[in-house]
Order: C-alpha cells, then structure tokens, then sequence
C-alpha cells in the first residue's frame, strides 16, 4: 500500500482567532485514484467547546473518534465535570501513543475553548503533540492548505473574518490536491455558538 | 471479481450481485447468494472470496442473532452497521489478520426509513444512496449518479438495476450472466434473478 495515509484522502485545517477558533476539512471519501461518497465528516464535536478534526484512513478515523467519545464520556461520568481541552489535548496524544507500535493512520487537530482563550494542538499518527503555532493542517492537501494560510492568516481575527479566512485556505489547497475536495465544511466556536457552513469547491 | 451494487430509494433498498463463482479460468457456478438475510429487514451482500465470504457472514450473522437474544432488542440499520464495522476493525490488527471481503449493507428500519452502507474490508463505512463493490466500481458508479435521484420507486430502482446489469454485460471483461437482486420494504425482503 504506497502510502497508507494517502489511500483514503482527505485534508483538515484548525486556526485559532480573538476567542474563538476554527476547524475546517473537506467532504471527499475516496479509494486511491476513485471516490466513494461526498459527504463524510472528518470534524467532530467532542464537547460543547472542543472541536477534533482527523485525516488519514477512514477505519481508523472512526475508531479513534469512538475511542475518544468513551474517554470523554467516561470521564465526565466518573469526574462529574466536563474536560479542559488542554487536558483533552493530552489524552489525545497519550491515546496515540499508547499504540506506538501498531499506530492508528490519523492525524488529529484538537481545537477548543477554555476560559474564552482558544487552544490548537496537532500530532502526528505517534502523539507527538504540537500547540505552538496560530494555524495547524493535516491530511494529503495539507502542504497546499499551509501556503495559503501563511498568506491569508493574521493574529486575533474576529469570528467572521477567521471563517472567511480558513474557508479560502481550504479551498485553495483542496483545489489543487487530487485527493480531497468535493466541498468543504467550516465549523467556527465562539464562547456562544458553533456555527458550521458547507463550501463548494472544484467538483473534481 | 465480484460485482456488488445497490441503490437507495424512498421506501426501499436494492443490494443485486453476480451469481458466479470461478476458480481459475473456470466457472463453477452461475447461482451463488451473495447477499445474506441478517433478519427481515436486512441485507448484506459481499464480495470476495469464497471462505472469507461464508465465514464472514456466518460470523455477522450469527453475532447479530446473538445480540438480539441478549438484549432483546432489534438492532436498527445504524446500529447494525456499526457493529460490522466493529468487527472489521478489530480484525485488522488481530494475530489472523483482516476480514478479506466487503460488503454493502442495506435495509429498512421499523419505521420505514431506507439506508445502505459501504463497509470495506479495513472497516471503512459511509452511509451511502448508490455505490458499488470491487470492479464494478468502474463500470457503475456513473452510471449510478447519472440515473439516481431522490426517492426514487421500486419500479424505477429495479430499471436502474437492470441498466446497470446490461453495462456490466457489455463492457466487464468477465462475462457475468446471472444477477441475484434483493429488494428489501417495509413489508419485507423480495429476492428474484435477473
């Protein structure tokens, strides 16, 4: 298999704004060189204020998604309490780790809210987890999505400006690499609301 | 070397395979049932060879059998799909390794809502309105967005079928004579060879 990470497709992007953060991926599903469905969801709401984006094998997106909905669940259950995403942050690397030697193909983008002061962190498949940088990207468009947002992003954006900014990056990337598209999904969280938004993208 | 296809409607699901089975450069048999029956309002058709195929579907059927005696409750489509899918992906990092078949499921929950799913042998899963297994891929898929459209009839599915099937015979290199198509409604499952 050339590429274990490229069979399925996909790319994910996360930025943070002015108290609010962003994640955005594409809609394509795909096996190699066909696709398979248009429509498949790559972001998933953890909890009221934490966003988690993965790409990479589509087995393994929904295992590890399922792996991480117990956590958290067990975790509120047992603690009675809701997660930080610093914490959730965590738990998402060590849940990488803890299968060093036979790792899950994703790579996740954790996105949150904790106290009004948004969070990023990306890893690669291992849990190696970075949370220095503005704006994160995954997934086989990932290196085309990077030069557009070096070019459109800028520090403390106000909600709408972010969505418009994460949402051109996108489709910029998406256009250009043959494994993702078919549209685009935006998700923006505010200390209010989660506001999600469909994009078209080249229809190839 | 399978052709699994189906199709979505508004009240109902169509899964149709080929009925050959081959070895070699011989054809063993034109009547073989790849779609199984999980209950009367469920059906998974698979692709791949023989023996993973049987045991496959012995092992879902059974297990899906097993989980309505426990709890006593009938799985709807959702639930059902995700616990094939489950057993794929536990599969795949197991001492035997993956499940080497895959499927389309499809069926009709109690309250007559329609859904298909694509499962693959890694335990991908889409929920999907027309798809296909393995070549047919190729052949079908546009053929399948040409024609699709929201709820469509069962007698307008069953035409889509049958242009399907006329494509396969035109253009797939493996001659594949005989269809086995199963229509599963709100009253039940209808199965007929095409």
């Amino acid at each position: 298999m050339s590429g274990i990470f490229e069979y399925n497709g996909g790319s994910i992007v996360g930025m943070k704004g002015k108290n609010c953060i962003a994640m955005a991926c594409d809609r394509r599903f795909g096996q190699q060189m066909s696709t398979i469905t248009t429509n498949y969801q790559k972001v998933f709401k953890i909890q009221d204020n934490i966003l988690l984006a993965l790409s990479g094998l589509n087995t393994d997106i929904h295992t590890f998604y399922a792996l991480m909905e117990k956590e958290i669940n067990l975790y509120n259950l047992k603690e009675n309490r809701k997660m930080k995403p610093t914490t959730f942050a965590n738990l998402v690397a060590s849940a990488l780790y803890e299968r060093r030697f036979g790792p899950f193909f994703v790579t996740p983008i954790v996105a949150g809210l904790e106290n009004g002061k948004p969070i990023l962190a990306t890893y690669d498949s291992i849990g190696c987890k970075s949370d220095l940088d503005d704006f994160q990207v995954g997934g086989t468009g990932g290196n085309y999505i990077y030069g557009a947002c070096e070019a459109f992003f800028k520090p403390d954006m106000n909600p709408e400006e972010l969505e418009e900014v994460i949402g051109q990056s996108l489709v910029s990337g998406c256009d250009r690499d043959a494994l993702s598209g078919w549209g685009g999904v935006v998700y923006v969280l505010t200390e209010q609301k989660l506001t999600v938004k469909i994009l078209k993208t080249k229809q190839t | 070397m399978d052709s699994i296809f189906g199709l979505q409607g508004g009240d109902f699901v169509i899964v149709a395979c080929d009925g050959s089975i081959a070895h070699s450069i011989l054809k063993i048999k034109e009547t073989e049932d790849k779609i199984l029956k999980l209950d009367d309002h469920k059906i998974f058709g698979i692709s791949g060879e023989g023996a993973d195929r049987n045991s496959f579907g012995e092992l879902v059927h059974k297990n899906h059998s097993l989980i309505r005696y426990k709890t006593g409750a009938y799985m709807n489509l959702k639930e059902t799909a995700h616990f094939v899918r489950s057993m794929y992906a536990q599969a795949i990092r197991s001492r035997d390794g993956p499940h080497q078949c895959n499927g389309l499921l499809g069926g009709v929950d109690s309250d007559g809502t329609p859904s298909l799913y694509w499962l693959d042998y890694l335990g991908s899963l889409q929920k999907i309105t027309r798809g296909a297994q393995g070549y047919a891929n190729y052949f079908l898929l546009g053929l399948l967005d040409n024609q699709y459209k929201p709820n469509l009839t069962k007698e307008e599915g069953i035409e889509i079928i049958k242009k399907c099937i006329k494509e396969l015979q035109t253009r797939f290199l493996i001659a594949q004579n005989k269809f086995i198509v199963k229509i599963v409604t709100k009253q039940g499952i209808e199965a007929f060879t095409l």
